[in-house]
């Protein structure tokens, strides 16, 4: 059996007139592009109308694609375009680039998960979407698209228009922030 | 790498809730993807062609030039050897005998057409060298052999040491007039000089050598005896010329 195709040489296909090309990259990053929005709105409706936004935007530029960098990285871009323009479209721009202070890092706990964090998995993973969501929106959006994405520092950087050290400056922090949140509700 | 990630919050993360679209948004996304697919070809490769139209006709003129020069080159030695061989027959001539009409008609254009001559441009230098040099011949029979049989003609066909064709040395004139025959291969012309020197017999030598002294010229009389001598030992001089 021959290799899966990769996302890129998929979206060459695709603007060559092979739709089957799409549909399979379609469904490769559904998902994860339907959460990294939905996590960041908090609503599912926007998240579906951002949702579909972002995958017309991919389909009307079949005939400009080039490969310049992961595909991932490509339709992250536009997903965080399209969550600026939401944000400054209801005056939620504030909390775009807002960052937690140092002191915030200093008196979070250690890298330790508690032990009785892997008692309820269920329970668990139902505080740490809630405290995914309590996240400073940068933070946020920088751990989503690490675990949605599954981006590299340099691609988030490159997907939200920031430094690599802002970035893992902001891991840092949601890192920090959500082990608190889950230490504490433990 | 030094890149922050959390493992287990990673773990943690995967396995929440997997949330994914709703089936009409993925059908609305899909239809929408078929008819663009469908509806007009991509027009990046136009973008493309559009991009690599410059370098590629750039690569293309490179490469004609090249070629071009290529093809100069290797043409300019050989019409550089026809060009000497009919300036120095048109020296030849010029200081002997007037050029025929004909032979100043067909040397114009192929001195112009140095650079660019063709075989068969070559081919008529050599032939309307080989005229004019019959010309010559037929209005200097009264002057020595020697004078048209040169050196390197006899060079250019090493095994033409018959004893009937004698070979004496040639003049530096004839040498620079002869070698670019030789040396471009003229081998008509040669061919026909070295069947003259077959066809002077003896006799016809002694002859020759004859005139020369009734002409007062005793040396040259005295190098063609012993020239002859040399070419025919065991040949019986006659009384007048022993």
């Amino acid at each position: 059996m021959g290799r899966e195709s990769s996302d890129e040489e998929l979206m060459l296909r695709y603007g060559d007139g092979d739709a089957g090309a799409f549909e399979a990259l379609y469904h490769r990053h559904r998902g994860p592009v339907y959460r990294f929005l939905l996590r960041q709105i908090a609503d599912s409706a926007v998240a579906e109308e951002l949702f579909q936004d972002v995958w017309m935007r991919v389909v009307d530029s079949r005939g400009r694609y080039e490969i310049r960098a992961k595909f991932t990285s490509w339709v992250y871009t536009i997903a965080h375009n399209r969550l600026m323009d939401f944000y400054r479209a209801n005056g939620r721009a504030k909390f775009l680039n807002q960052e937690e202070s140092e002191a915030a890092l200093e008196n979070a706990p250690g890298d330790e998960m508690p032990a009785d964090l892997r008692l309820d998995r269920k329970r668990t993973g139902e505080r740490l979407l809630a405290a995914i969501s309590e996240l400073p929106a940068a933070q946020r959006e920088a751990f989503l698209l690490q675990q949605e994405g599954d981006m590299s520092l340099e691609e988030i950087a490159g997907a939200t228009g920031v430094n690599r050290e802002t970035v893992k400056s902001r891991l840092r922090y949601a890192f920090a922030k959500l082990r608190a949140t889950l230490g504490k509700a433990s | 790498m030094n890149e922050p990630r959390d493992q287990e919050l990673s773990r943690l993360y995967r396995e929440t809730e997997t949330l994914e679209p709703p089936r009409r948004i993925d059908d609305a996304i899909l239809a929408a993807s078929r008819r663009t697919a469908d509806s007009r070809p991509r027009p990046v490769r136009a973008g493309l062609v559009r991009r690599l139209s410059a370098p590629m006709a750039l690569a293309a003129t490179v490469l004609l030039t090249f070629t071009v020069t290529l093809m100069v080159f290797q043409d300019a030695p050989e019409a550089d050897k026809a060009q000497t061989g009919m300036k120095a027959g048109g020296a030849d001539s010029r200081a002997e005998k007037p050029v025929p009409a004909e032979a100043k008609s067909a040397r114009a254009p192929q001195a112009e057409s140095r650079r660019d001559a063709p075989s068969t441009q070559l081919r008529e230098a050599i032939d309307t060298l080989g005229k004019r040099q019959g010309l010559q011949e037929s209005q200097e029979s009264q002057e020595p052999r020697r004078a048209r049989e040169s050196e390197p003609m006899r060079a250019s066909r090493p095994t033409q040491s018959a004893p009937s064709a004698p070979a004496p040395s040639a003049s530096p004139r004839q040498e620079a007039a002869s070698t670019p025959r030789s040396a471009g291969g003229v081998g008509a012309l040669a061919g026909r000089s070295a069947d003259e020197a077959k066809e002077r017999s003896p006799e016809k030598w002694l002859e020759d050598i004859r005139k020369l002294k009734a002409q007062d010229k005793t040396p040259e009389a005295e190098r063609e005896l012993a020239e002859f001598r040399k070419r025919y030992p065991e040949y019986r001089l006659p009384e007048d010329l022993r």
